[in-house]
C-alpha cells in the first residue's frame, strides 16, 4: 500500500514516516500544498493523510481541488482545533476521515488502514482467502491459523492483492503501489516477491494470468 | 423621570414658555380693555352731565331748575341702574326718575375742575359708578353739583364678555402651539429614533452597520458608532486568529512530543505523558476561553440553523458509516440562531455526536422559533441518562462512561456556551427511549 503524507511540521513528519514504514506501508511526503497537490495528482495512492496547516496552498483547498480533478483515494485530516467547523469543512472538501492533534500514532495507523479497507469495498478488517487471513489492524497473516512471518515486501504485494481479491491485479499496478516514488524500481523483483509468497502461502495462493498480472486465488480452505 | 425624553423635555419646556407668554398677553390686553371700557363709561357719564347742566336753567330768584328731564329713557326706568341727581349747597334740587324716592350718596367733598369718579351703593344694592362735577351757572355765582351714575354691573359684564373671549382664543392658540410643537419634535427627532432602532437592529443582527443619509449633528455620531462596530469586529477576529495561531503553533509540536513520549519507559515516561496531557488540556481550554472572549465582542452576528444542521449531518453520516444511523432533521418558521456560526456548530456537534456515539440506529433534531426564542432538540434512541444523573452529566469534567472515546466534556462545553449565549441546556427523555437535549435561546431584546 503507498501513502502519501503532506506534513511541514519535519518532526512530526518523520515519526509518521517512522511509523507507517514499521506497518509495511510506502510513503511519500510532501513538504507543502504545491508538491501535495502535484504528487496527489500523478501518483497513484491508496491513501492520503493531510495536514490541513500547510504553506503554499492549505489542505482544505488541496483537498477540494485534488476531488475536483477526480481523485478519490481516500484521504485523512489532520486538525488542529478539534472544532465542528472544521470538520464538516473538511468533510465537504472530500475528506473521509479525520484526526485532531495532538494524536496518537497508532490511532493514525488504525484509521489509515480501516479507510484503505473500506475504499476497497471490504467491511470486516479481518480479510480471507481461502485458508489465508489478513488482520489489516495488526498486518497480521495466518495461513490455517498459523501465523505466517513475511518480509515488508512481500506484506505489501499481498496486502494489494488481498485489498483487491475480486480482480486481477497488473505487475505495474503492483510496481506502483509498492514503491516509493523515488526508488530504483525493477519489475522483475515482483516476480521473485510473488515466488516467496508462494513459497510461504502455497503454491495455489496467487494465480499468474501470463503476460497480463497476477490474482488471489479462492482456494477451498482444507484444515 | 421626564427629564430623561429630549422630546419631553423640549415640549414641556416650550408649554411653559408658550403658557406663561399667553398668559401675560392676557393679562395686559385685559387691563387694556378694562381701562378702554372704564374711560368710554366715564365720558359717556360726563357727556350726560354736560346734558344735564345744559337743560338747566336758572328762575327768576337765581335759583336754578331744570327745564325738562333728559332724552334717554334709561334715566326714566325705575331703578335701571343710570341715575342722576343734582344738587345746590346744601340741598338736593332734583334726581332722576328711575331713583323714584331713593338717592344714591353724594360725594363729601365737592370736586373742582373736571369732575371726579367714585364708586358707591345705590338703591337695590346696586353698585354704582357716579360722575360727580361742579358746574357754575352763567350770569350768577350759583355752584351746581351733577351727579351721573351708571351700574358697575354694566362695565363687568363687557370686561366678562371680553376677558371670556380672550380666555377661548388665547387657549385654542396656547393648545394649536403646543400641537405644533409635538408634531415639530418628533419630525425634529426622527433621524434619532431611526437610528436607535438601526442600533436594535444590528443587535439583533439584522442589520451590520448604520446606513443612510443622517442629519448634520448626528452624521458624526452615527460615523463614530460605526466606526467602533468595525472596531469591536476587528479586535475579536483578532482575539480568534491568534487563538487559532496559538492552537497551530502549539499543537503540532505537542503531537511529536506525545509520540516521543510513547517510546520513553518508566516512571518519567509516565510523568512525561501526563504533563503533555496537561499541556494540551491547557492549551485547548485556552484557546475555547480567547474564542469566547472574541465572540463577547461579536455583533449581531444571525446564523441560519438549516446549513449548519444539514452540514453537521452530512458528517456525522460520514465519521458513522459504518453504523448506518438515521439522522431526521426537521424545522419549523426557518430559524436562525442570533450569533456565531462556529458557536452553534460547536454545540449542535457535540450534540449530534453524542446522540450518535449512544444511539442504536436512529437520532433526530428539531430546530424550532417561536416568539423569537430558538428551540433545538436532539434526541435518540440509545439508553439514555437516568434522571439522577443528569446534572452530572453537564458539569465541567464529569464524564459518565470513560470507555467511550472523546465524549468527555461534549455536554458540559455546550452548557457553557448555550449559557454564555443567554440560553440553557436540559436533558430530558426522548420518546424515541434516549435522552433528550434541549438547547433553549430567549429572544434577544429588541
Amino acid at each position: 500500500m503507498r501513502i502519501l503524507l503532506v506534513e511541514d511540521d519535519f518532526l512530526l513528519a518523520r515519526q509518521l514516516v517512522t511509523a507507517l514504514k514499521r506497518a509495511s506501508y510506502s510513503v511519500d511526503v510532501a513538504r507543502d500544498g504545491e508538491e501535495g497537490q502535484f504528487l496527489g495528482e500523478t501518483e497513484p495512492y491508496d491513501a492520503v493523510i493531510l495536514d490541513l496547516g500547510l504553506p503554499i496552498v492549505d489542505g482544505l483547498t488541496l483537498l477540494a481541488r485534488w476531488r475536483q480533478a477526480g481523485r478519490t483515494m481516500p484521504v485523512l485530516i489532520l486538525t488542529v482545533q478539534d472544532t465542528w467547523t472544521e470538520k464538516v469543512a473538511g468533510f465537504d472538501a472530500g475528506a473521509d476521515d479525520y484526526l485532531s492533534k495532538p494524536f496518537h500514532i497508532e490511532e493514525v495507523l488504525a484509521r489509515l488502514a480501516a479507510l484503505i479497507r473500506r475504499s476497497a469495498g471490504h467491511a470486516n478488517p479481518l480479510m480471507e482467502c481461502g485458508p489465508i487471513q489478513l488482520d489489516t489492524r495488526t498486518g497480521q497473516v495466518t495461513r490455517a491459523g498459523e501465523t505466517v512471518k513475511l518480509t515488508a515486501y512481500e506484506f505489501k504485494v499481498l496486502s494489494y492483492l488481498f485489498h483487491h481479491q475480486e480482480r486481477m491485479v497488473t505487475r505495474s499496478e503492483l510496481i506502483e503501489h509498492v514503491y516509493e516514488q523515488d526508488f530504483d524500481r525493477d519489475s522483475n523483483t515482483i516476480d521473485v516477491f510473488i515466488t516467496r509468497l508462494r513459497k510461504k502461502l502455497g503454491r495455489e495462493t496467487i494465480v499468474t494470468h501470463r503476460g497480463l498480472g497476477y490474482r488471489l486465488a479462492k482456494v477451498p480452505y482444507v484444515s | 423621570m421626564f427629564l430623561n425624553s429630549i422630546s419631553l423635555r423640549l415640549v414641556v419646556g416650550a408649554s411653559l414658555w408658550i403658557t406663561g407668554a399667553l398668559v401675560l398677553t392676557g393679562v395686559v390686553l385685559n387691563a387694556f380693555h378694562c381701562d378702554h371700557v372704564e374711560q368710554e363709561f366715564d365720558s359717556y357719564l360726563s357727556d350726560h352731565a354736560k346734558e344735564i347742566f345744559t337743560l338747566t336753567d336758572v328762575d327768576g330768584n337765581g335759583q336754578p331748575y331744570l327745564k325738562r328731564h333728559p332724552a334717554d329713557p334709561r334715566f326714566n326706568d325705575l331703578f335701571s341702574g343710570w341715575y342722576w341727581q343734582m344738587h345746590v349747597p346744601g340741598r338736593h334740587l332734583s334726581s332722576s326718575r328711575s331713583l323714584g324716592d331713593g338717592n344714591f350718596p353724594e360725594p363729601a367733598v365737592w370736586p373742582r375742575g373736571k369732575g371726579t369718579i367714585y364708586v358707591t351703593d345705590g338703591p337695590r344694592n346696586q353698585s354704582l359708578r357716579v360722575y360727580a362735577r361742579t358746574f357754575t351757572m352763567p350770569d350768577s355765582d350759583q355752584k351746581l353739583l351733577i351727579l351721573v351714575a351708571g351700574s358697575t354691573a354694566e362695565i363687568e359684564k363687557e370686561i366678562n364678555a371680553f376677558s371670556n373671549a380672550i380666555k377661548v382664543i388665547l387657549t385654542l392658540l396656547g393648545l394649536g402651539l403646543i400641537g405644533a410643537i409635538v408634531l415639530q419634535v418628533r419630525f425634529g427627532l426622527k433621524p434619532l429614533r431611526r437610528m436607535s432602532q438601526t442600533l436594535s437592529d444590528i443587535r439583533a443582527g439584522h442589520a451590520a452597520r448604520i446606513e443612510g443619509p443622517m442629519p448634520v449633528e448626528i452624521a458624526p455620531l452615527a460615523k463614530e458608532l460605526n466606526a467602533l462596530l468595525d472596531y469591536i469586529t476587528r479586535v475579536s477576529e483578532r482575539a480568534r486568529t491568534q487563538a487559532d495561531d496559538l492552537a497551530h503553533m502549539l499543537k503540532t509540536p505537542l503531537t511529536v512530543l506525545r509520540n516521543e513520549g510513547e517510546r520513553i519507559e518508566g516512571e518519567a515516561g509516565e510523568v512525561v505523558r501526563q504533563q503533555i496531557a496537561l499541556m494540551n488540556a491547557r492549551v485547548s481550554h485556552h484557546v475555547f476561553r480567547a474564542r469566547v472572549a472574541g465572540l463577547q465582542g461579536i455583533l449581531g452576528a444571525r446564523t441560519e440553523v438549516c446549513p449548519v444542521i444539514e452540514g453537521l449531518r452530512r458528517t456525522l453520516l460520514r465519521i458513522f458509516e459504518d453504523r448506518h444511523i438515521d439522522i431526521d432533521f426537521s424545522v419549523t418558521k426557518n430559524p436562525y440562531f442570533q450569533g456565531d456560526r462556529q458557536d452553534l456548530e460547536e454545540m449542535l456537534g457535540n450534540l449530534m455526536e453524542n446522540g450518535c456515539k449512544w444511539s442504536r440506529q436512529r437520532i433526530r433534531v428539531h430546530g424550532e422559533l417561536e416568539n423569537g426564542e430558538l428551540n433545538l432538540i436532539v434526541e435518540d434512541d440509545g439508553p439514555g441518562i437516568p434522571v439522577k444523573l443528569r446534572s452530572d452529566v453537564l458539569d465541567r469534567g464529569r464524564r459518565l462512561d470513560e470507555s467511550t472515546p472523546g465524549s468527555g466534556l461534549g455536554l458540559s462545553i455546550v452548557r457553557e456556551m448555550a449559557e454564555l449565549y443567554g440560553g440553557s441546556l436540559k436533558l430530558e427523555e426522548s420518546p424515541l427511549g434516549g435522552l433528550l437535549a434541549r438547547l433553549r435561546f430567549p429572544a434577544a431584546e429588541a
